[in-house]
């Protein structure tokens, strides 16, 4: 009997067990073979293979072609991340935008780019490779962030960005740049947000927080521009990491005192902009203290304890290492934190290197996240790639790679997409480049 | 001990724990009750087949059975692995025509872990091949048209390594 008389059943079992490409060439052997490997169910079971980082959202509104076009990408995409010397056989494929003085840049979906220059907030079109918005200001954008909405119809994406007001250089003024699906541009100002050239701000789930040059902070929902205000809890003013969670906004304090590094924590809900009136002050839920260091901090994932607790995971990075810290939200209002042993001495050789400038991005099953950070040290610089794997059981890996700027080229400052492969920056020679990591 | 009748009507003994190995088997035993002498009938299976299925059966003896209400499809998209331990990869180095034989006896006795090994190894003699390659080694005939094999390439062009 020969494999095409198989039943149905028996050769799925046996698609299921191919890689994307190995499905698409069986596509070409014969009728029956090309019958099944067009089959909706073949694909959505690739789709759910967690080795794929997958943009979220449910694979039933794609048609077939599209599917397979994703999970394609998405194949070649793990190929690169698990192992980035295969760009030295392949180069990524390059593109160069020619703007002077560019400051800041943010990519959106592997198809928008917010660059901002010393005289203008540029929004370009990957695809088709143009310019399609150009909003000329004489003064210039300090920070970009590029933001998809979730709620606003009105809106494709939101870029808030900040400029020097014409007569006074120390305070700057909150814009946002608002595109709609038609990437048509306008632009509002907000009033009531004073922000100083190096405020720390965070951006998630159409909110927008900063701290004020006088300490204040605000919380802004971008759609409506409700304004809320923060009232911290604690003494300690200064704001080092802005995390924006399902349902929170968790403020982290940082004070050191006696070469030690305190953090406080504060976990704030973000208000219902439909019932919560504007100028409302919002208070902190949970609150904690914790003696470790870390520079940087980014949401991974929550869950609940078995006793019913709420979750928080972060990854956090801390010189070269990156590591997790479970955050447990206790009824009193208190938090308990679980950080590993993390030892930055075990590293002989990396002892010196520095990471810094995380992107990272979690799935949206909680599961998993990629990380990319900027790495320099005399001796070596390039980028540090953060694998990052949650069990069933909920051990935490995470698989550390340094890439070099052989691979990949230095940038002063960059945007990264851990769904498309995207890397987009300035270079040394105040060139834009966007590299396309998967063909 | 448990007789097992195949099509060919050969009959084989065999204990209790390896027959259960099977759950169409099992789910049988359970019906029929604990002390028939009846000999179980196993019409889509032939001996040579069987005789091959019991001695997988027998070398994973006493290993736990995957439960019946697992998410079986989740759980073969996490473990999207196409390893086969040394002891199956002996067992399974069998004639194109007897893989196939095991396979269809594993999906009727409902043997999963046989099933899998099965389909794992039919998944890594095409792994990597040409379509040419595939065709040859399952003895597979081109039925397309040249027009539809032209338009099958131009679909799949997007596809295609560059």
């Amino acid at each position: 009997m020969p494999l095409i008389h198989l039943p149905d059943d028996i050769l799925f079992n046996v698609l299921n067990l191919l890689s994307p490409p190995d499905i698409l060439l069986l596509r070409k052997t014969c009728k029956r073979l090309q019958a099944l490997t067009t089959e909706r169910t073949v694909w959505t079971n690739v789709y759910r293979n967690p080795e794929y980082f997958l943009q979220p959202g449910a694979p039933d509104s794609q048609t077939v072609p599209d599917l397979e076009r994703v999970i394609l990408h998405a194949h070649r995409w793990a190929t690169v991340w698990t192992d980035f010397n295969t760009l030295r056989k392949r180069r990524p494929r390059f593109s160069t935008i020619n703007l002077p003085d560019t400051r800041y840049l943010a990519e959106y979906q592997g198809q928008y780019l917010a660059i901002g220059t010393a005289t203008s907030l540029i929004l370009y079109d990957l695809h088709v490779e143009k310019i399609i918005y150009r909003y000329g200001i004489s003064t210039q954008p300090f920070w970009l962030y590029i933001h998809s909405n979730t709620k606003d119809n009105d809106a494709a994406f939101y870029i808030p960005f900040a400029r020097v007001l014409r007569n006074d250089a120390s305070t700057l003024q909150l814009c946002i740049c608002k595109v709609d699906s038609s990437g048509n541009a306008s632009i509002d100002e907000i009033a009531g947000i004073q922000i100083s050239r190096n405020c720390i701000t965070g951006i998630g789930y159409d909110f927008f927080l900063a701290q004020g040059a006088s300490g204040d902070i605000s919380l802004l929902y971008i759609p409506s521009q409700k304004l809320y205000t923060i009232s911290a809890g604690t003494p300690v003013q200064q704001l080092s990491n802005v995390i924006f969670t399902p349902g929170y906004v968790l403020l982290i304090f940082t004070e050191y005192s006696n070469t030690v590094e305190r953090k406080y924590l504060e976990l704030y809900p973000l208000p219902d902009p439909m019932v919560i009136e504007t100028g409302t002050h919002i208070l902190p839920l949970h609150c904690g203290t914790l003696s470790m260091h870390f520079s940087e901090a980014s949401f991974f994932s929550t869950d609940l304890s078995v006793d019913g607790n709420e979750i928080i995971w972060l990854v956090v990075l801390a010189g070269p290492q990156l590591c997790t810290l479970r955050i447990s939200l206790q009824p009193d209002g208190t938090m308990d934190f679980h950080k590993p042993h993390y030892d930055t001495h075990h590293l002989p050789e990396r002892t010196l290197a520095h990471a810094f400038d995380l992107r990272f991005t979690a799935s949206s099953n909680s599961s998993r996240g990629r990380g990319i950070a900027r790495v320099a040290t005399p001796k070596l610089s390039g980028w540090l790639t953060f694998d990052v794997r949650r069990s069933v059981d909920g051990n935490v890996s995470i698989a550390r790679t340094i890439v070099d700027k052989d691979i990949l080229p230095s940038l002063l400052m960059y945007d990264f997409d851990a769904y498309q492969g995207l890397l987009c920056g300035v270079n040394d020679d105040d060139e834009v480049i966007v590299l396309k990591l998967v063909q | 001990m448990i007789v097992l009748k195949t099509s060919d009507n050969e009959t084989f003994t065999v204990e209790r724990d390896v027959a259960e190995r099977s759950v169409l088997i099992k789910n049988m035993l359970d019906d029929i009750g604990e002390n028939s002498e009846q000999a179980i009938p196993l019409p889509n299976v032939n001996s040579s087949v069987l005789k091959k299925v019991l001695e997988y059966c027998e070398h994973h003896r006493g290993e736990p059975l995957p439960a019946a209400d697992a998410d079986t499809s989740q759980d073969d998209t996490r473990k999207r692995t196409t390893d086969i331990s040394e002891w199956d990869q002996k067992f399974i180095t069998v004639d194109q025509e007897m893989l196939f034989e095991i396979i269809l006896a594993a999906n009727y006795l409902d043997i999963k872990s046989l099933l899998d090994v099965g389909c794992k190894t039919v998944a890594n003699m095409i792994k990597g091949k040409t379509p040419e390659e595939i065709r040859k080694l399952f003895n597979i005939v081109n039925d397309f048209t040249p027009e539809e094999e032209a338009q099958i390439k131009k679909e799949n062009e997007w596809a295609e390594d560059r």
